[in-house]
C-alpha cells in the first residue's frame, strides 16, 4: 500500500512538472503610438508568429504614455515595453529600475537617407536662426520626452535656457501645426505623420531638424527586466524570433500595399496616406532590430546634461542584445 | 472612548478656559485618524514592502514640498489652482443661483433650462475637455470653462430645490402684508432658501477644485495637477505624492473656510450650526 501511495505522489509530481514545463510564458508588450511601436502591429500578423501559443503568449496592451509605462515595468504589470531613449534613463535612474535591458531597437532618427524630425516656425515670424527664439514660445508634447529633449539640447546649444530665455508650451503632438498657426507657439516639433500637413508646409519652414540637434537619436527601444529575461530566456529568443520575422514582413516593400491597408485598419485613416509608411521617407527601423547602442548612450548623456536624470548610465550595461542576436542568427540558417 | 464636554470641567476652571481645552481634546481625537494613516505610510515605506518608486517615505514627500516651498514653485502652483478653482467657482455661484432662480420663477426658463439640467447633471462633463480645448485652446480660459461646466450644475440643482422647498406661509404672509416679487424674493425667497443654496456651494466648491487639478493633468502647464502629471513623466513619485498632500491640503482648507463662511452668512439661521461638511 505504502509502495503505491509513493508511486502515486510520484506520478502527479511528473505530471505536475511536465505540465509546469509545458506552459507557455506569459509576455505583455506596451505600444503607445499606433503602426510606430510594432506592438500595435505584430498580432496583425498571427500567421508569422510561429512559437506563439507553444513557448510563450503574447498580450498587447495600449498605454496612455511613457509614466503609465514605466509604472507598469516596475509593477511587474509589463515584460516588453516600447520607451523612448529620455524615458529609458528616466526608468533606471529616477524610478530605480537598474535592471532594465536595452532588447531591441524600434526606430532610430537622423540615419543617412531616412526621415529626420523636423522643427517648424512660421515664414512670417522672423525667426531665421535658433537665436532669434530669444523670449519666444516654444511647442512641446511634455517635459523629458525625445523631442522635447531634442529641442532643448538645440536650443542649450545656442545659448538659450528654458525661463530664462524661451518659454515652453504643453500640447499634444497632432496638434502642433494649430499650436504653430494659430500662433499660440512660435516653434514645434513636427513628427510623422503630421510634418506632412499641407497647411504647415505652406506656411511653415524647418528652422533646424533632429539630426542638427542631437546626430542620429535611438528614439525608440524595446526593454525588459533583467530576472524575466533570466528565468524565460528561451521562450524571449522564440518571441524575438518571431517579431523579427514579422518585421521583416513590414519592411518588405512588395508587402507594402497590405502594410497600407493594415495600418488604415487601426488608425482609420485612408490607406494612400500610408505611402511614406516604412519607406525611406520614414525614420530608420533596423531590419534585424539591432539598436545603435553608441547614439543610444549619447542620447541617454545628453538627457543627463540637461538635467532629467542625475547619474550617469551606462548603456552597454544595461543592455541585452544576445536575444535579437539569437533570434536573427536562427532566421538566417 | 468617554464623552467630555463644556459641562465636565474641573471645579474652578474658567468657562473660556474649560471650552478651550474641549476643543482642543476633540481637534486631536479627530486627528487621530489622520495621524494613524500618516505613520502607517512612514512605516510602510521604509519596511522595504516597497520600492521608493512605489511609495516614497511621508519625510521625503514632506522634505519635497519644504524644497518647494523655499523655491516658490509650491507657491506658485498652488496660486494658479487656486485662481483658476475659485473664479470658476464665483462663475458658478453666480450662474448657477441666478438660472436657479429664474427656473423656480419663471415657466420659459424652467422649460428651456430643465432638460439641459436633467441631461447634464449626471454626465461626465470632463468629457467635454477635447471640445473645450479644441474650441478654446490649451489656456486658462479652457481650463476655467471645463471647471464652470462641471461645478455649476450642483448649485443650479440646489438653488431650484431651495426656492421650491420654501414654506408658502412664508410667501402668502409677505403677500398679504403687501410685498411686491422683488421684494418677495429679496426678503423673503431668497433668504429662506439660502441654507440649501449653501449646500449647494459647498457641493461646489471641492468640485471646482477636483476639476480644476484634473484639467491641469490632461491639459499639463503649470498649477499642482500640472505639477504632479510632470512628476509622474519623470518617475518622481515622491513629487507625485508631495502633490496629493498638497491638494489634500488645500482642499481641506477650502471646505473649512467655505464652512466657516456659512456660519458665519447664516447666523440668524438655525441650521447654521450644522452645515454639511463642517
Amino acid at each position: 500500500m505504502r509502495l503505491l501511495k509513493l508511486a502515486l505522489a510520484g506520478a502527479c509530481a511528473l505530471a505536475l512538472t511536465a505540465a509546469a514545463k509545458a506552459e507557455p510564458v506569459k509576455i505583455r508588450m506596451s505600444w503607445v503610438v499606433p503602426v510606430a511601436n510594432w506592438g500595435s502591429v505584430i498580432l496583425e500578423k498571427k500567421d508569422l508568429l510561429t512559437h506563439l501559443g507553444k513557448s510563450y503568449t503574447l498580450d498587447v496592451i495600449r498605454y496612455q504614455g511613457t509614466p503609465q509605462t514605466i509604472t507598469a515595468i516596475a509593477n511587474n504589470e509589463l515584460e516588453v515595453a516600447s520607451l523612448a531613449y529620455s524615458s529609458f534613463a528616466i526608468a533606471i535612474d529616477n524610478a530605480g529600475l537598474d535592471d532594465l535591458r536595452v532588447i531591441a531597437d524600434e526606430f532610430q532618427d537622423g540615419v543617412p537617407g531616412y526621415y529626420t524630425d523636423q522643427y517648424y516656425v512660421r515664414k512670417d515670424s522672423g525667426i531665421n536662426k535658433v537665436e532669434d527664439l530669444k523670449g519666444k514660445v516654444i511647442g512641446t508634447n511634455g517635459g523629458g520626452s525625445a523631442v522635447d529633449v531634442a529641442i532643448r539640447a538645440m536650443l542649450h546649444k545656442h545659448g538659450l535656457e528654458e525661463k530664462r530665455d524661451y518659454t515652453m508650451l504643453e500640447g499634444p503632438l497632432p496638434a502642433m501645426p494649430a499650436m504653430l498657426l494659430e500662433k499660440k507657439a512660435d516653434l514645434i516639433p513636427a513628427v510623422l505623420p503630421f510634418s506632412f500637413n499641407p497647411k504647415l508646409r505652406e506656411e511653415g519652414r524647418v528652422l533646424f531638424n533632429q539630426t542638427e540637434a542631437l546626430g542620429i537619436t535611438q528614439m525608440i527601444i524595446l526593454v525588459a527586466r533583467k530576472p524575466f529575461i533570466d528565468k524565460n530566456r528561451a521562450a524571449m529568443v522564440d518571441f524575438m524570433e518571431d517579431l523579427v520575422r514579422v518585421v521583416h514582413w513590414y519592411l518588405d516593400p512588395k508587402n507594402h500595399d497590405e502594410v497600407a491597408k493594415i495600418a488604415s485598419a487601426l488608425t482609420k485613416v485612408p490607406p494612400e496616406r500610408f505611402g511614406w509608411l516604412f519607406t525611406k521617407q520614414d525614420t530608420y527601423r533596423d531590419i534585424d532590430l539591432l539598436p545603435n547602442l553608441e547614439a543610444l548612450q549619447r542620447n541617454v548623456d545628453t538627457t543627463r546634461e540637461l538635467g532629467f536624470v542625475k547619474n550617469k548610465i551606462d548603456v552597454a550595461g544595461h543592455s541585452d542584445l544576445s536575444l535579437v542576436k539569437e533570434a536573427a542568427a536562427r532566421l538566417k540558417k | 472612548m468617554a464623552r467630555v464636554t463644556a459641562t465636565d470641567r474641573p471645579n474652578g476652571w474658567p468657562e473660556k478656559a474649560a471650552r478651550i481645552a474641549v476643543t482642543l481634546y476633540w481637534g486631536a481625537a479627530r486627528a487621530v485618524s489622520v495621524v494613524v494613516l500618516l505613520a502607517a505610510w512612514e512605516l510602510l515605506a521604509r519596511s522595504g514592502m516597497f520600492t521608493h518608486y512605489q511609495l516614497p517615505a511621508l519625510s521625503d514627500v514632506i522634505e519635497r514640498i519644504w524644497r518647494d516651498g523655499l523655491s516658490g514653485d509650491l507657491w506658485i502652483n498652488t496660486a494658479l489652482t487656486l485662481y483658476r478653482a475659485l473664479t470658476a467657482f464665483c462663475i458658478c455661484a453666480v450662474g448657477g443661483v441666478l438660472i436657479g432662480m429664474a427656473m423656480s420663477r419663471n415657466v420659459i426658463a424652467n422649460w428651456f433650462f430643465d432638460p439641459i439640467v436633467s441631461v447634464g447633471f449626471p454626465m461626465p462633463k470632463i468629457a467635454f475637455l477635447p471640445v473645450v480645448i479644441l474650441w478654446l485652446g490649451v489656456f486658462d480660459v479652457s481650463k476655467i470653462t471645463i471647471i464652470v461646466i462641471d461645478a455649476i450644475f450642483p448649485v443650479i440643482a440646489a438653488t431650484v430645490i431651495a426656492i421650491q422647498g420654501v414654506e408658502k406661509e412664508l410667501i402668502w404672509s409677505a403677500r398679504n402684508m403687501g410685498a411686491s416679487n422683488r421684494e418677495l424674493l429679496t426678503q423673503v425667497i431668497l433668504p429662506a432658501a439660502s441654507p440649501q443654496i449653501m449646500t449647494g456651494l459647498q457641493v461646489a466648491l471641492p468640485l471646482s477644485l477636483i476639476v480644476a487639478v484634473v484639467a491641469e493633468m490632461l491639459m499639463g502647464g503649470y498649477g499642482l495637477g500640472g505639477a504632479m502629471i510632470t512628476a509622474s513623466r519623470f518617475a518622481n513619485s515622491t513629487g507625485v505624492f508631495a502633490g496629493i498632500v498638497e491638494i489634500a491640503v488645500v482642499g481641506y482648507a477650502l471646505v473649512k473656510i467655505m464652512a466657516l463662511a456659512r456660519r458665519r452668512l447664516l447666523i440668524w439661521h438655525q441650521e447654521a450650526n450644522a452645515p454639511s461638511t463642517a
